[in-house]
């Protein structure tokens, strides 16, 4: 990055071109810095020079495009049933943002938190916040769309279930008006008496579930404890060796980068075959397909879960069935 | 071209994936972690074997072309700048641990290995490995013997050389020689080994070690002390030194504890003009009562603000964690760090800061101190931004005065960090003549031809 500052290599320079693109952005360097230097904004903005003078990646393109399409998001996000506005009048004055892949891919669990927190209403307008444009060479875009998405009135707060959407908008909005699940839930919800998730293979076990870190949530929101708590309510919680490090999907880089993402989550998945967990638990989409997907290549039983569906499995009102 | 075809022959003996000239590579490669300096090196080479470390030096030699050995890049005295271009030579491909004895108390391993790997295997036997230089996490052993580290239970242990026994080396001139040997009574010969610690990649690139590990201390306590002079502090240090040897005994500066406050809260005192952290370590009793006894001379000093022991292990590491990180906290006073490395006697530890404050008014500098009280080493570090050239001239001559403080009392400009290129013109200015060339002659033997690290010690 210096040396393309003080002009000694060119922005196009190959090196430079493939290191703007390797780094995974996990921003697990921030913390550790004592000098405070904040590498995730001097990467995005590095990234975008980059690719700026070189062009984006094809499937950059299309992403960015994609989640700018909010009115098919909204649409899409009713057709796979994502929660929806309906039902119980909402008293609360929180609001549970929708995020953009979460409601397509993962629509169980915003219908989860509804169903851990009846009092929670949900944006169904299916704008993106910006978070992709923002990793991946527009960081001006990616804030002004932080920006545009409405605040909840009075003190209510934005809840977001992904990780990656959580950290952005609080950064962009400001920590007081942004919640990422886990430590919204930890105030606002406990198990009924003697709720517990059982172990799929061993009906009557308690589960043991792991937590993998949303390296966003835990790197620059400091969040973490929440989650490995709230597993701990309901479940044996087994602390996986390096959970908060990165599990190498990083937003957008397993899609564009499928083979480095693999090579990182490599040492994660010998831990956790070792661990033999029932249940590995996230609080980002991106971890939980990525995830899902290398485990299942490996055969390994463990299912991989976003918290708020997990939690909701312990509630004796909800038959333990698969979402 | 001349680069060209070294690169060529490099590539044609070596491995592939072995030898590195891409333009952003050798960029990173043009520095170390000094500030002011850098270098244009032509090629990066990692060799995996010490018959790979040969090769390259002999096709050098041929090319007339420098080698600079490079471990992790973490020297504070530019020993690992290219200054005259040529070949960065970085052990990193070379890591292994060929060999921990429990018995001989010995450890066996190649340069490019980390000082905290070290110390983290050798615990597994129960044994330690004393230096431990603050950036051990990533320094490497390699680089710990040429720049001779110390670290933080230098006032007890000592530092890297008195735990090397032997070596393997490879020579100016591509040959391997082997000095002393894996046992501690060894009078054979000169004492080779204790020539080549320090020596900072000038004589001969280390391929192989052979270190002193010591029983592992069963217990550590550490404790906190502030004072409302700068002073005090330094005194209070020398008197806790002449009833003993404490393991740890650091000195910290209001500049530097409101800095580290601001990034790692650990409790110390920022209304105090400096601290002092000291420890002591043995079994559980001895441990306890050394430190209580470290207190105890502490709470009898003058200007004495407050006293305390870590009561748990958490608040130990705590402690300790704030010291280790007083450069890079530092560092958000300015973007860019000149540390010095003086050492004066303890006795003199009060006269030497107030020395260093006087130079900071003078210069107009901020400096932040903080250091090994305990064996008299201090780290003045002047915080500047070297965009600004009025600021880097202040900050250079604040430096050179800086060097010019610890010969007032039989001391050194540098304790752990090396000469470097950095310091070579200072240390040139208080070195004698005669001594001067029977350094150059020293080198001249292992090196004829000066390609190993030229620019910097014996070759200037």
């Amino acid at each position: 990055m210096a040396a393309v500052a003080d002009g000694t290599l060119p922005i196009d320079d190959p090196t430079v071109v493939e290191q703007a693109g390797y780094c995974l952005g996990c921003r697990a360097c921030e913390p550790a810095c004592p000098a405070g230097v904040p590498y995730g904004d001097l990467l995005e903005r590095w990234r975008a020079d980059v690719w700026e003078a070189t062009g984006s990646p094809v499937r950059i393109r299309l992403l960015r495009w994609a989640v700018k399409r909010s009115r098919l998001i909204t649409i899409g996000g009713r057709l796979r049933g994502a929660a929806r506005r309906t039902g119980t009048v909402p008293t609360g004055t929180d609001v549970l943002f929708l995020g953009c892949v979460e409601r397509l891919l993962y629509p169980g669990v915003s219908r989860a938190v509804t169903r851990l927190v009846p009092d929670i209403s949900v944006a169904e307008d299916g704008r993106c916040c910006g978070v992709l444009h923002s990793h991946n060479g527009s960081p001006s875009e990616g804030r002004a769309m932080a920006g545009s998405i409405p605040l909840p009135p009075r003190d209510g707060v934005i809840v977001s279930t992904a990780g990656g959407c959580a950290t952005h908008l609080a950064q962009v909005r400001g920590a007081d008006s942004v919640q990422e699940l886990s430590t919204y839930l930890l105030s606002r919800w406990q198990p009924a008496e003697g709720a517990h998730v059982v172990a799929p293979r061993n009906r009557g076990r308690r589960a043991r579930a792991g937590f993998q870190d949303s390296c966003h949530a835990s790197h620059i929101l400091g969040n973490g404890s929440a989650a490995r708590r709230l597993i701990g309510l309901v479940a044996d919680f087994v602390e996986v060796p390096d959970a908060a490090s990165c599990c190498g999907a990083a937003g957008s880089y397993a899609i564009l980068r499928p083979h480095d993402a693999r090579e990182v989550l490599a040492v994660k998945l010998s831990h956790l075959s070792r661990l033999d967990l029932d249940y590995l638990v996230t609080v980002n989409p991106g971890c939980t397909r990525h995830l899902a997907a290398e485990l299942r290549r490996t055969g390994a039983s463990t299912r991989v879960i976003h918290l708020a569906e997990f939690l909701a499995l312990a509630s004796p009102a909800v038959p333990h069935s698969r979402t | 071209m001349e680069a060209e075809t070294l690169i060529d022959d490099l590539r044609r003996m070596l491995p592939v994936g072995t030898v590195n000239a891409t333009p952003a590579v050798l960029r990173t490669y043009a520095r170390d972690a000094t500030a002011l300096w850098s270098g244009r090196p032509d090629a990066v080479v990692t060799p995996t074997s010490p018959i790979e470390v040969e090769s390259v030096v002999r096709i050098a030699r041929r090319h007339r072309a420098p080698v600079v050995a490079r471990g992790a890049g973490s020297s504070l005295s530019a020993a690992a700048v290219p200054v005259h271009g040529g070949i960065v030579l970085s052990f990193t491909g070379m890591d292994a641990i060929l060999d921990i004895d429990p018995v001989e108390q010995v450890a066996v391993v190649q340069p490019g290995v980390t000082t905290q790997a070290l110390d983290a295997a050798a615990a597994r036997h129960g044994l330690m490995y004393p230096p431990d230089p603050g950036s051990r996490h990533v320094s490497t052993l390699g680089g710990n013997i040429a720049c001779g580290a110390g670290g933080l239970r230098g006032g007890k242990y000592g530092t890297t050389r008195n735990y090397v026994l032997g070596l393997r080396a490879v020579d100016g001139t591509g040959t391997t020689i082997v000095t002393g040997s894996r046992v501690e009574k060894d009078v054979a010969g000169y004492d080779l080994t204790r020539l080549l610690v320090g020596s900072e990649g000038t004589l001969a690139l280390i391929t192989e070690a052979v270190l002193r590990l010591v029983p592992r201390p069963e217990a550590t306590q550490y404790g906190v002390a502030s004072f409302s002079t700068v002073e005090a502090a330094a005194s209070a240090a020398a008197a806790v030194r002449s009833t003993g040897r404490p393991a740890t005994l650091e000195l910290l500066d209001h500049v530097c504890v409101r800095v580290i406050e601001a990034h790692t809260p650990a409790g110390l005192d920022t209304e105090a003009a400096a601290v002092l952290i000291f420890g002591d370590d043995g079994t559980e009793a001895e441990a306890h009562d050394r430190t209580q006894a470290i207190a105890r001379t502490l709470r009898s000093c003058t200007d004495v603000r407050s006293v305390s022991i870590a009561a748990t292990d958490e608040q130990a590491q705590e402690i300790l964690a704030a010291r280790r990180c007083s450069l890079p906290a530092l560092a958000r006073l300015g973007p860019t760090t000149l540390l010095e490395d003086i050492t004066v006697p303890v006795s003199r530890l009060a006269e030497a800061v107030k020395a260093i404050q006087s130079v900071a008014q003078t210069h107009q500098v901020t400096i932040g101190v903080f250091g090994h009280a305990g064996d008299g080493n201090l780290h003045p570090t002047i915080v500047f931004d070297e965009r600004d050239p009025q600021q880097t001239d202040r900050a250079r001559s604040a430096m050179a005065a800086i060097f010019a403080i610890p010969a007032r009392w039989g001391g050194s400009l540098t304790g752990e960090h090396g000469v470097g290129a950095a310091k070579l013109s200072y240390l040139r200015a208080t070195t004698d003549d005669a001594t001067w060339a029977l350094m150059n002659r020293v080198k001249a033997a292992f090196d004829p031809d000066n390609i190993l690290n030229p620019g910097k010690l014996g070759s200037a």
